[in-house]
């Protein structure tokens, strides 16, 4: 190996092992003394690298979403749901979906709080027959930083809300459409994505909570609507932007 | 007697379980390192790493061998960086922001020494800190960076050459540091 070669090969590896870089590590002086400076430059690096402080709590933070509710968590959550039913109507079978991390339930929780204030603005929308323009959704949708890819076929729908909502610490679209047996929302959250689709559970609306890529989108209406194709319509549109 | 399916699939759950918390804990002090030098930022690095492991979890079955984890995670990772971090910032080099952790026992110089490698990685050029961050940190070898890169090896050995040699220039000035490595790709092998 000549000298060229071999001080190439050094500095893109100098932890190389392999038999004929190691022999001809140790051919000459002037290379051992090459080889000394590297592992130390080497060393120097690797302490460098690894000189940086993990922040406190993350590995916690990064096995939460893995770990089922624990039975003290859910019965302080049954607790507190339990208060909750008469104001928002929410149903304790939420907790029997498993796998549904505290970020999870939060949200849900939220979001139907949410939906619970926001439904009698809405509901007199779709009572007196209101109807919102397209531009009026596309400026909530692009202040919340959600845009879709064609736009067409929800724009085609007789819109009768729109409006720019704070959820989960983000500022989260919520549109409100023409369904059969009443209002549907779609509304979407730039936040962490659920683990799985959260099924909503509550007295009076129906719909799931559906990861999107970065973030969340929900659909919701009142009972016996259908909601697949809302769903489905969305799923594949949303896209994302800061 | 009927047979239930629950505990199977608790066993089942609990087993992905605890396979992902084995690989948390073996990993996520790598990759963190990794994404506060590919950003260069603690925050958007700490985001990164939960959206980067939170994404593992949703998949995990897919990771068929165990071995191939740590690629798994920091190939997420890059993917997650571009997708959601580095096509909205500007290329900003703080480098007076050395987070350098706390080292008690080192002494003044070493200390300076350390201080100054840290601001010659930050300023140094994309196309080569990448590959010497996968190697040094991830541990990987040339063929598994130029994996992870998408390059071929000898560009990656030829990098791997070039940072070297850049940030050793940097702190002992030395003019023949960089004389080779230019022709030589052919010569280089993993």
């Amino acid at each position: 190996m000549d000298d060229l070669e071999f001080r190439t090969r050094a500095f893109s590896n100098p932890s190389d092992q392999q038999e004929d870089f190691r022999a001809a590590a140790d051919a000459s002086p002037e290379r051992r003394k090459l080889m000394g400076e590297l592992n130390d430059f080497e060393h120097q690096l690797q302490r460098t690298l690894g000189s940086v402080d993990i922040p406190a709590g993350l590995k916690r933070k990064l096995t939460q979403h893995a770990r089922p509710a624990s039975p003290l968590r859910s019965r302080g959550l049954l607790a507190m749901a339990a208060s909750m039913v008469v104001a928002t109507g929410l149903a304790l079978n939420l907790f029997l979906q498993p796998g549904l991390s505290a970020q999870d339930l939060a949200l849900h929780d939220e979001l139907v709080e949410h939906l619970h204030q926001e439904a009698p603005v809405y509901q007199t929308g779709y009572d007196n027959g209101n109807a919102i323009s397209w531009s009026q959704v596309e400026t909530i949708l692009t202040a919340s930083g959600t845009a879709l890819k064609s736009p067409e076929e929800l724009a085609a729908m007789h819109m009768i809300f729109a409006r720019l909502c704070g959820l989960a610490g983000s500022r989260s679209a919520h549109l409100v459409t023409r369904g059969v047996h009443g209002p549907v929302s779609i509304i979407f959250i730039r936040t962490t994505p659920v683990s799985r689709g959260v099924e909503l559970r509550d007295e009076r609306f129906h719909g799931r909570i559906i990861p999107v890529d970065e973030g969340n989108m929900a659909v919701i209406g009142e009972k016996n609507e259908s909601l697949g194709r809302y769903e489905q319509m969305l799923r594949e549109n949303i896209e994302w932007s800061i | 007697m009927s047979k239930s399916p629950v505990p199977g699939r608790n066993n089942s759950d609990n087993d992905r379980r605890r396979r992902y918390e084995a690989l948390v804990d073996e990993l996520y002090q790598d990759v963190f390192r990794y994404a506060y030098w590919l950003t260069r930022n603690k925050g958007i690095a700490e985001d990164l790493v939960q959206e980067t492991f939170l994404r593992a979890w949703r998949s995990f079955d897919s990771l068929q061998n165990e071995k191939a984890a740590k690629a798994w995670l920091f190939t997420i990772l890059r993917r997650e960086n571009a997708r959601q971090y580095e096509r909205y910032r500007p290329e900003l080099i703080d480098i007076d922001d050395v987070a350098v952790a706390e080292e008690h026992s080192a002494e003044p110089d070493h200390k300076q020494k350390q201080v100054e490698l840290h601001q010659a990685i930050m300023r140094l050029d994309k196309d080569y800190r990448d590959p010497l961050l996968l190697q040094v940190i991830g541990g990987f070898s040339g063929k598994e960076i130029a994996d992870i890169l998408d390059l071929n090896n000898n560009t990656v050995m030829t990098r791997l050459f070039r940072a070297r040699s850049k940030l050793k220039n940097i702190l002992v000035p030395d003019a023949d540091n960089e004389e080779a490595g230019e022709d030589l790709t052919d010569k280089i092998t993993d």
